[in-house]
């Protein structure tokens, strides 16, 4: 077989190279962060109820969303994009009742606590009786469920599956905004902070 | 031998002696006294003629784990009618600081020694010989005071409350303590708050003995109260249960739980120990186990398995085993199961009599198990048995099962379920034969067609609550075949299961599916594909559907007039129906139909087999009458559109040609 000699060798690896680094194509993915942020909002709202003054707020941003969680019936067809399926509104409401029987009054009172994943976890169990703590640990673990469940499906229903990460972080920082004084957050070091 | 009391004998006697002595005044100290492990340090003991001070600067009982310093007694002398003396006064203690009143009395055959202090009080008393037992009474004794000492065994005690009444019996000969001890109203806290006690009533036997090595049994019946230990709750009933525990000091000063044990009449019983692994974690030998599962599954799985995400989860059946849980994991395992039944309300899971084992061992890990019809999703699966090998690494089908599915038969040649770096993973194939899809239907509740499936799935995986799957399904139905592939799901087993597929459909036979919809009467062949279906809580969220008309059909290809309403609704209102021409036929022929729809946020896109003027061409009529549909809604919502085609199955539409 013959030998390439060394010089020639190297010529054509460089010209692949060469070839190689102008045929690099960029590939820009935008997360349409701001609607998120607008829609997961909305979406918090609904479950915890908006308190006035986070309602008088001023979000700087136009209403209409890319991402539409209105329950209005039928005039969709203007929507880019949304999570407008009845599974979705049903986890929502879920989430709204379990919020009003149970959750409530245990992020009101420090036990509860909000983490950067967009859970929730139980940060001070010993603050509650024994049968309590048994049914708010059967709560938390729904509601984590749920709240997994639509991070996902609002990442499919948008054709995006690899934005969940993005959604969860956006919701985790909407929820951590829209938590009532005295409620507890997890910060960027993993401390549980009081509001 | 010097007993373990020696130096509170000592302390004791001397009072009763100093009491009893002649009426004299003298100061006596002691700098250090020693017996065993327990040292008396700075005694000064003061006689006056009506008084006696006794003050220790250190008292330290190593072996009962008690250390006090400055303590001080003080006391005056009487007279303990008919024939004895007292001492009656106050105690103190500088560190833990406490203080309470004190009583010391002779009687001519009883010595005894009385404190009281914050509603609680101790007595002890002994017969006047030499080596007497000491007769001990406790009554409301703040648990807490013990917590330290539990702490010393169970360093992850956070908190302990409650009172002790106890009537034990000493012997020094011995070095025993036993008898009777009651507790009250209980409190204990974990500091993980994973395991705790609230409200608890446990009576039962204590036998302590304080050799070099101490040891603890308590035997108690029907408690009741609250426990919660981790995922399990129970609110414990009258019920006459018992719970034995054993506590042993070993070489090293730690205290080992070599036995723990319950008995739940109404249907539970296991006895284990519990000890300290290498790394400081749980080493738990289950040595017995037995559930009779109606009864107890409610009471002891109930909140861990509404947890799990399975409330109401209903459990009949015997369970029998024994097993070794070290490092947070099962290292083996045994469990004997007679005639379970598992049924979930929610109607996912349903599983009759399964007789068998399931053992996990590195060793002798093989397994059989029957099963006398199951359901999953509402869909019944036959009798079965199944033969696998379960080692903590992997548990491994090792031979192929074979369970009768629908009228035909599923046969899963390999299963293998793998620790994965996110959870377990289970690998299966499944191979599915002529099952049919009238008994599917029928199962599911859909409308009823017949035909049968078959296919193949290879590569099955299930992993964190969902599955993906390569292979197809191959149906023949409705005269024609239907090719199902890329199944997949999350959270099957979940909130909002999703089902993912795509599907190919070739020569379906539309007199037959027009038929079943109940869609009217269409005669021709239909091909077309649903890519990317996506389910969500068992409805269609999402899906690209092209559907039309085979060319090759062999027949006369015509349309019934209340089929052409259905396709006129699904455009949008037909365009060419409204022509009173077309009410005096009862069908059409035609040479084409074709729709598209693609699905998203709740609105199905529409197109058809080409553009028409503002439109586009769902029908295209052939001979005499020449019927045309166009669609003029490019855009109809979802939940519209199921409404719409509800109408056309119920006769709700208007009727074309049906003027009065």
């Amino acid at each position: 077989m013959r030998k390439w000699p060394l010089n020639r060798k190297t010529g054509i690896v460089g010209l692949l190279v060469g070839m190689l680094l102008t045929a690099c194509v960029t590939i820009n993915v935008y997360f349409p962060e701001a609607e998120v942020e607008e829609a997961a909002g909305q979406f918090i709202d609904r479950v915890i109820g908006s308190e006035p003054e986070a309602a008088a707020a001023p979000q700087g941003k136009p209403m209409s969303s890319r991402f539409d969680f209105s329950l209005i019936g039928t005039a969709h067809a203007a929507a880019d994009l949304s999570i407008e399926s009845p599974a979705i509104k049903a986890i929502q409401q879920r989430m709204a009742d379990r919020f009003a029987a149970t959750l409530a009054e245990h992020f009101d009172s420090g036990v509860l606590g909000l983490k950067r994943d967009g859970l929730i976890e139980i940060r001070d169990p010993g603050k509650v009786g024994l049968s309590a703590r048994a049914s708010l640990k059967q709560a938390v673990a729904d509601d984590n469920r749920d709240r997994a469940a639509v991070y996902r499906e609002i990442a499919v229903a948008n054709g995006h599956p690899e934005w969940e990460a993005e959604i969860r972080q956006t919701f985790a920082e909407q929820w951590i905004g829209k938590a009532r004084k005295g409620w507890y957050y997890e910060d960027g070091k993993g401390q549980w902070v009081q509001k | 031998m010097p007993t373990a009391s020696s130096i509170p004998r000592l302390l004791f006697g001397s009072l009763i002696l100093v009491m009893t002595g002649p009426a004299l005044a003298w100061k006596l100290e002691i700098g250090k006294l020693r017996s065993g492990d327990h040292v008396a340090e700075g005694i000064t003991v003061v006689k006056d003629i009506d008084r006696v001070q006794l003050q220790v600067q250190t008292l330290d009982l190593a072996g009962l784990d008690l250390r006090q310093t400055g303590l001080r007694v003080d006391c005056s002398l009487g007279r303990q009618e008919p024939a004895g003396r007292n001492c009656r006064g106050s105690l103190r203690v500088q560190e833990p600081a406490w203080t309470g009143t004190l009583r010391v009395h002779q009687t001519t055959d009883e010595n005894s020694l009385g404190i009281e202090t914050a509603g609680a009080s101790i007595l002890l008393s002994a017969a006047r010989t030499p080596a007497g037992d000491i007769n001990i009474k406790l009554r409301s004794l703040p648990l807490a005071w013990l917590r330290p000492r539990l702490q010393t065994a169970w360093a992850e005690l956070a908190a302990l409350a409650g009172k002790l009444d106890a009537q034990l019996r000493y012997a020094p000969a011995t070095a025993r303590v036993q008898g009777e001890l009651a507790l009250h109203e209980v409190e204990f806290d974990s500091t993980d708050a994973e395991i705790a006690g609230a409200g608890l009533q446990l009576k039962g036997k204590l036998d302590l003995r304080l050799a070099s090595l101490p040891e603890l049994r308590l035997d108690f019946q029907a408690p009741r109260g609250q426990l919660l230990f981790g995922p399990i709750y129970l609110e414990l009933p009258e019920a006459a249960s018992a719970l034995g525990i054993w506590l042993r000091q070993d070489q090293a000063g730690s205290w080992q739980l070599p036995l723990i044990s319950w008995n739940d009449p109404l249907g539970l019983a296991f006895s284990a120990s519990v000890q300290r692994d290498a790394a400081d974690g749980l080493d738990i030998s289950l040595s017995e186990f037995h559930a009779e599962l109606e009864q107890s599954a409610e009471r002891y799985l109930g909140s861990a398995l509404s947890s799990a995400g399975f409330p109401g989860l209903l459990l009949a059946g015997k369970a029998d085993g024994r097993g070794r849980f070290i490092g947070g994991q099962w290292t083996s395992f045994e469990l004997e199961l007679a005639d379970l039944s598992i049924r979930d309300p929610q109607q996912r899971i349903e599983v009759e009599r399964i007789d068998g084992s399931l053992r996990m061992d590195p060793v002798s890990g093989d397994n059989a198990l029957r099963w006398r019809g199951a359901r999953l999703f509402q869909i019944p699966l036959g009798d079965g048995g199944a033969q696998w090998r379960w080692t903590p690494e992997q548990l491994l089908l090792s031979q192929p099962l074979q369970i009768a599915l629908l009228g035909g038969a599923m046969r899963i040649p390999s299963l293998v379920r793998r620790r994965g770096d996110d959870g377990a993973e289970w690998q299966v194939a499944i191979e599915l034969d002529q099952l049919d899809m009238l008994n599917l239907a029928t199962a599911l509740d859909w409308p009823k067609f017949s035909g049968s499936l078959s296919g193949s799935l290879p590569g099955l995986v299930f992993k964190q609550g969902g599955f993906s799957s390569d292979g197809d399904l191959a149906l023949s139905v409705f005269g024609g075949t239907m090719r199902v592939s890329g199944l997949g799901s999350e959270r099957t087993f979940g909130v909002a299961p999703t089902l993912g597929a795509n599907i190919q459909f070739d020569n379906l036979e539309l007199k037959q599916l027009s038929a079943v919809l109940d869609f009217g009467e269409i005669d021709g062949w239909l091909d077309g594909r649903v890519e990317s279906l996506r389910l969500l809580d068992w409805a269609p969220v999402a899906f690209n559907a092209q559907l039309r008309t085979d060319a090759a059909f062999p027949g006369k290809k015509r349309i019934s007039q209340r089929a052409v309403e259905g396709l006129s609704a699904v455009g949008g209102g037909g365009s060419a129906a409204g022509n009173p021409i077309m009410r005096m036929f009862d069908s059409f022929p035609y040479a084409e139909i074709g729709l598209s729809c693609r699905l998203a946020e709740d609105v199905c896109a529409m197109a058809g087999l080409d553009e028409a003027a503002g439109g586009y061409t769902i029908l295209r009529g052939a001979g005499i009458p020449r019927l045309t549909v166009v669609g003029h809604q490019r855009k109809v919502d979802w939940p519209v559109l199921l409404s719409r085609l509800r109408a056309v199955s119920a006769g709700q539409a208007p009727v074309i040609g049906d003027d009065p």
